[in-house]
């Protein structure tokens, strides 16, 4: 357990608590009051994100405390953009998922920042990442509405919308990642002189991007008929994307170029 | 011109292509780059690797046929491309291709560049055999690199803890600690009631002396006199005859004396020729004056002041015990990236009950580097072509190959070592990624923004 009892990381803890009264309040049909104290969390984050980046003299987006503060932020901004649409409005989960992003950076990982090594000071690293994250988001968006898809006992019509709810918050997510492959893959080759090094991380962002294909061509392949063996794609290419994030980064297992551990 | 039928059994094929590749992809994340590459560019691999290209290519066709949405069409162009290009590029490709060959035939390797010497051979990866040799030289005209300042950064504290057994006459280290240090912040050093307090840190500070150095003769067990240890002192001896004059102090020389300096001396004895001889401090010299033994004597610093030339910090230390404080000073040498004060303390409460010494150090933090880079000139039939800088992340392009700032000598900088990949199929692979992208963002934006009418139809499309 790492506490941030200092300013201003310390801040994540209100962040994390807005966006935990926002859930709640979701819950308790108090939108407007939930509303605000969501959008009060993202600007907590917000205060954290910008002034670390002052203190630190980069973009903080390097290191486990860093990603999961970003990615936890940027729930928000995706709430915001699904709100208008019919079908991917989901005020209850995006806060749930929004505090269980900033868990990890709250009281898991270490919020000491690295000066940043030769190799990653490059204009690219922040797009790369951002278009990760943001992926991330939607992804997970849509794993939340394939798993209350798949263990929820109603079929018919209610079961179908939330299927075309996964598949178009996972349609939002793939360009996103696809981006951040791509980024990745051209700042590989200016840093590293290829594009494709085949180190643990590249591979297993090929995998969440296959994940996609495979759960995109089978639907497409079945015609859509079997909705709970779509929603279990879904879910299966979120847990490829948690391998992704949390594995790489930390673990032995997968030494390489990618390593933020140590 | 294909029917549905063929639209669906390619969705098929597709979907099992795509799902071999991912579990291919990762069982290879738990090989390791070398072995996952081996395997990938292994000939089964190949066959692979074609049936993919054909389905991507095959599936912009049939796909458009079916009626999917512009994007998916798209996207497969894109991935046919990337695709292509990588085989375009790949090591297997370069012996069929001529105009490769003509470039030197090289796919990819390291080159060695020593400062000013031209250098058109490249290596293989264990940078020993030689991987091919280049149409064109390159000359390695200055290296550098640049760290983070330090200055920001406090240096850290090391103690060592040992436990004398003075009836033995054993030291044990019982502890290694490495405390979080701040100003005033006291740190006890466990079962010895002994208090650490860092009371003062200078940033950039500067050794202050109470006395100079001097120069010692100690004659025997009697007189022993000294002189300034200043260039120019001098002194003339009664017996046995001689004259010692001081030509220089030579400062931060290599030697790894205390003082970081050496002296030279010019000694004339009883009308002989006079010698040169250089003597380090804290040592006593029995053979150049006879009867007499030099003693070059740098006293430490008393203390430190601030100076904002310096670069190096000091540190006033307390340790306390029993109500009782002693302070000493830990200040590092310019020759050393640490400071070292060793002090002894009576442990527990009854005299006789234990000797602790403390080992304290002041250590440098580590140096990051922050960019290494080399200037570089290419030269082509005698001339000079082009000059580069080459940082990481700052390639030099010439003559159908990339160059990239692999490593260096981090010892004396007299080499550094360079990354050749060509650039084969890249222009290829690139305008891959761009019509991939492209491709998914109109399909995925599409999906995302979907109106409700005509959801009917979308659904049967399915993708």
């Amino acid at each position: 357990m790492e506490f941030k009892f200092y300013f201003p990381e310390g801040i994540i803890y209100v962040a994390m608590a807005m966006y935990f009264s926002a859930f709640v309040l979701f819950v308790a049909n108090r939108k407007k009051t939930g509303r605000l104290l969501f959008a009060l969390g993202f600007a907590c984050a917000l205060i954290v994100f910008a002034w670390r980046w002052l203190e630190v003299s980069r973009l903080p987006m390097r290191g486990m405390f860093e990603v999961f503060l970003v990615t936890g932020a940027l729930v928000y901004p995706v709430h915001l953009a699904c709100r208008s649409l019919p079908g991917v409005d989901s005020e209850k989960l995006d806060a749930a998922l929004g505090f269980m992003l900033f868990f990890p950076a709250g009281f898991v990982f270490t919020a000491e920042a690295g000066k940043l090594p030769p190799a990653l000071r490059h204009w690219v690293f922040g797009p790369h990442v951002s278009f990760y994250l943001l992926g991330y988001v939607f992804m997970f968006k849509a794993g939340f509405a394939a798993a209350l898809q798949f263990f929820s006992p109603t079929g018919g019509r209610a079961a179908a919308a939330r299927e075309e709810t996964t598949c178009r918050l996972a349609r939002a997510g793939f360009p996103l990642l696809t981006a951040g492959l791509v980024l990745g893959s051209y700042w590989g080759k200016k840093a590293w002189g290829d594009y494709w090094n085949w180190d643990p991380k590249e591979m297993w962002g090929l995998a969440i991007a296959l994940s996609y294909v495979v759960y995109f061509y089978f639907r497409s392949a079945t015609g859509n008929r079997f909705h709970r063996a779509n929603s279990a794609l879904a879910m299966f290419a979120c847990a490829v994307i948690l391998c992704t994030l949390l594995l790489t980064n930390l673990s032995r297992l997968f030494p390489g170029l990618h390593s933020y551990a140590h | 011109m294909f029917s549905k039928n063929s639209s669906e059994i390619f969705k098929w094929a597709f979907l099992s292509i795509a799902a071999l590749f991912l579990v291919l992809s990762v069982a290879a994340a738990f090989l390791g780059a070398e072995r996952a590459e081996s395997f990938f560019t292994s000939p089964v691999m190949v066959v692979l690797w074609a049936v993919f290209i054909l389905a991507s290519a095959l599936g912009a066709a049939l796909l458009k046929s079916s009626g999917a949405h512009p994007g998916v069409i798209v996207m497969h162009v894109g991935l046919y491309l990337v695709l292509s290009g990588a085989v375009v590029g790949s090591e297997r490709a370069r012996f069929l291709s001529d105009r490769f060959r003509e470039a030197g035939g090289i796919h990819s390797g390291y080159m060695l560049l020593r400062k000013g010497e031209p250098e058109s051979l490249v290596m293989d990866d264990d940078v020993i055999t030689p991987a091919g040799e280049l149409p064109f030289s390159l000359r390695l005209e200055e290296f550098r690199v640049e760290y983070y300042e330090p200055e920001d950064e406090n240096w850290r504290l090391w103690v060592e803890v040992y436990e004398i057994c003075e009836r033995e006459g054993r030291q044990r280290l019982r502890f290694l600690l490495n405390p979080d240090w701040e100003k005033n912040k006291e740190f006890s050093v466990p079962g010895t009631g002994i208090i650490i307090k860092a009371v003062e840190y200078i940033q950039r500070a500067r050794p202050v002396y109470e006395r100079a150095p001097e120069l010692w003769f100690v004659c025997g067990s009697s007189e022993s006199f000294s002189i300034p240890a200043e260039a120019g002192s001098e002194i003339e001896l009664e017996s046995p005859r001689a004259r010692v004059r001081i030509n220089d102090i030579l400062e931060n020389s290599a030697a790894t004396s205390p003082g970081g300096s050496r002296m030279e001396i010019e000694v004339e004895r009883g009308g002989a020729a006079a010698g040169i001889f250089h003597i380090a401090p804290g040592y006593d010299y029995a053979g150049i004056v006879e009867g007499l033994k030099l003693r070059y004597v740098v006293p430490g610093p008393s203390g430190a002041k601030r100076d904002g030339d310096s670069e190096r910090p000091a540190m006033r230390i307390a340790y306390i015990r029993g109500g009782e404080s002693e302070e000493k000073w830990l200040i590092p040498p310019s020759n050393r990236p640490y400071a070292l004060n060793v002090s002894e303390h009576q442990a527990g409460d009854e005299a006789g009950e234990g000797l602790i010494r403390l080992n304290t150090y002041l250590v440098e933090p580590e140096r990051r580097a922050r960019s290494y880079k080399s200037k570089v000139a290419v030269e082509e039939n005698g001339e000079e072509v082009k000059r580069k800088v080459i940082r990481v992340n700052e390639p030099l392009y010439y003559g159908g190959y990339h160059f990239y700032q692999d490593s260096y000598d981090t010892e004396s900088g007299l080499f550094t070592v360079l990354y050749v990949r060509s650039s084969a199929g890249l222009k290829i692979v690139y305008a891959g990624f761009i019509v991939l992208c492209a491709g998914a963002f109109l399909w995925g934006r599409a999906g995302f923004i979907k109106q409700n009418k005509g959801a009917g139809r979308r659904a049967r499309r399915g993708a």
